[in-house]
């Protein structure tokens, strides 16, 4: 009995602690880029962090806090796509940039990268971003 | 003469047709000149060569995809280039009707050095899985357009700074398809998890305090009815009497035996046996015989008991005995409840 409820206790406690972790967890890529990054500029909800980091660096720390809904790449940066933000890690110096927006401005001022894969108004990538060829199983 | 143009024409389009080096089996051509574009830029920027090879088995029909800085069909080995990093894939799609799985792998070449397929893979962006699945081109293209990333990151080329295009640029354009809440996407699996832990605990907790207090339960089959014979045989003793109280067995007292002689009401009629029939003139009553001393050798003689004229027949112990003792007191009547007098205690008028 004592020992049937010291078990069944401690899968409450392992639930509640999982729950607790769940529900207290950085959720907010603004919130973390506010806790590790220093602010240079910011202009409404557009915010630039910078980094001494390579934007690899970046990108991987940002993906493992705070995990995008989609990810594009391209030669001149890493581009994460949140619920409501975007961000852009791009190269500068020897360190990064990361420029956060919200949906609609980084959606504009990402346009070259990311039209057509998360919204209207482009061309390229399109094909690309549509499926597969589904020969597949 | 004729035929001769026949085969010419046909080794022209032969000739003509783009062979198993076009990228159709991965990405619609337009996507394959994009990409091709984009690591132009870079090569141009980098003095770095980028390309991809990926070679499909098409359930068993050799192809392949590809690209590089040169365009689209066109290796880096094909270009004169002093650093090269290329994505080479594998893939083999099995038909449906096959029992073995799709299988997938893929490296990154890098030369004379740069980044690895470590690297590659610690950005997520491409794994077996994608190149076995229905979105493959749309992963290559993100892990191909990314080697110019990696490059930089491994030192072996300047990296390409960009900023934010204006946006008078995206002019109409706008975001679709909501990607969902950071929240569930990120914390989803976990509540899950902590939603069963805690149930589970739960009902275990529930279970354990259930099955404890549950009884040890003793499985009974019934009441166990006596049963009493109809029919006594002389020679019956009860074992428990005798083995108990030998000495009241052999010399029972005789107001002991009046108690324990039931009533007739109570107790159903037995046989005598045949030589315990008394007389007539003294009958027997019907249950005079208790069962303690139902045995003949133990049965004892009253002294009240005349000298029979059959002294061999063992005495009864309630002849005359029954008649002489006296009469049982009547069982006390039971309490009338209050406002109700006994019928047979009430006056008569």
């Amino acid at each position: 009995m004592r020992t049937k409820l010291l078990i069944a206790g401690g899968l409450g406690a392992v639930g509640l602690i999982v729950l607790l972790f769940a529900l207290i967890g950085n959720h907010s890529v603004r919130g973390y880029l506010d806790d590790n990054y220093k602010r240079v500029s910011s202009n409404g909800n557009s915010v630039v962090y910078a980094s001494d980091q390579k934007p690899t660096a970046v990108y991987e720390s940002m993906r493992s806090a705070v995990s995008p809904a989609d990810v594009q790449t391209d030669p001149e940066g890493y581009f994460l796509r949140y619920s409501d933000d975007i961000v852009g890690i791009t190269a500068s110096g020897t360190g990064s940039r990361i420029y956060v927006d919200d949906e609609r401005h980084g959606y504009a001022h990402w346009f070259p990268f990311v039209a057509g894969v998360w919204g209207t108004g482009g061309g390229l990538g399109e094909g690309v971003r549509g499926g597969g060829p589904g020969a597949g199983k | 003469m004729r035929r001769l143009l026949v085969v010419s024409a046909a080794l022209l389009m032969v000739v003509g047709i783009p062979g198993v080096a076009s990228a159709d089996v991965i990405f619609d051509q337009a996507d394959a000149d994009e990409l091709a574009a984009t690591l132009t830029e870079a090569y141009e920027a980098q003095n770095v060569c980028y390309g991809w090879l990926i070679t499909v088995d098409n359930e068993g029909v050799p192809q392949e995809s590809v690209g590089s800085n040169f365009g689209a069909g066109t290796r880096i080995t094909q270009g004169d280039c002093a650093k090269s990093v290329e994505l080479q894939a594998s893939v083999s799609w099995t038909p449906e009707s096959s029992e073995s799985e799709d299988s997938a792998s893929y490296t990154v070449v890098s030369t004379p050095g740069g980044p690895t397929t470590e690297d590659l893979e610690d950005l997520d962006l491409l794994s077996e899985d994608d190149l076995t699945g229905d979105d493959v081109d749309a992963a290559v293209y993100k892990a191909v357009a990314a080697l110019p990333l990696l490059a930089a990151d491994a030192g072996v080329a300047s990296p390409i700074e960009a900023s934010p295009a204006p946006e008078s640029e995206a002019s109409g354009a706008a975001p679709t398809n909501s990607p969902g809440s950071d929240f569930w996407r990120e914390s989803g699996m976990m509540l899950l998890w902590g939603a069963l832990l805690l149930l589970a605990g739960a009902v275990f907790a529930w279970y354990a305090i259930k099955t404890s207090r549950r009884p040890a339960r003793r499985r009974t089959i019934g009441p166990v009815q006596e049963q009493i014979p109809d029919t006594v045989p002389p020679e019956w003793t009860p074992a428990e009497e005798a083995a108990v109280d030998p000495v009241a067995f052999a010399a029972p007292d005789p107001a002991a035996e009046q108690k324990s002689t039931p009533s007739p009401a109570a107790e159903p009629p037995v046989a005598s046996p045949p030589a315990a029939r008394k007389p007539e003139a003294a009958p027997e009553p019907p249950s005079a015989r208790p069962k303690s001393t139902a045995s003949p050798a133990a049965e004892p003689e009253p002294a009240a008991e005349p000298p029979s004229a059959e002294p061999a027949e063992p005495a009864k112990p309630d002849d005359g005995n029954t008649a002489e003792a006296p009469p049982e007191p009547p069982a006390q009547p039971a309490e009338p409840p209050p406002g109700k007098p006994d019928p047979e205690t009430r006056p008569e008028s």
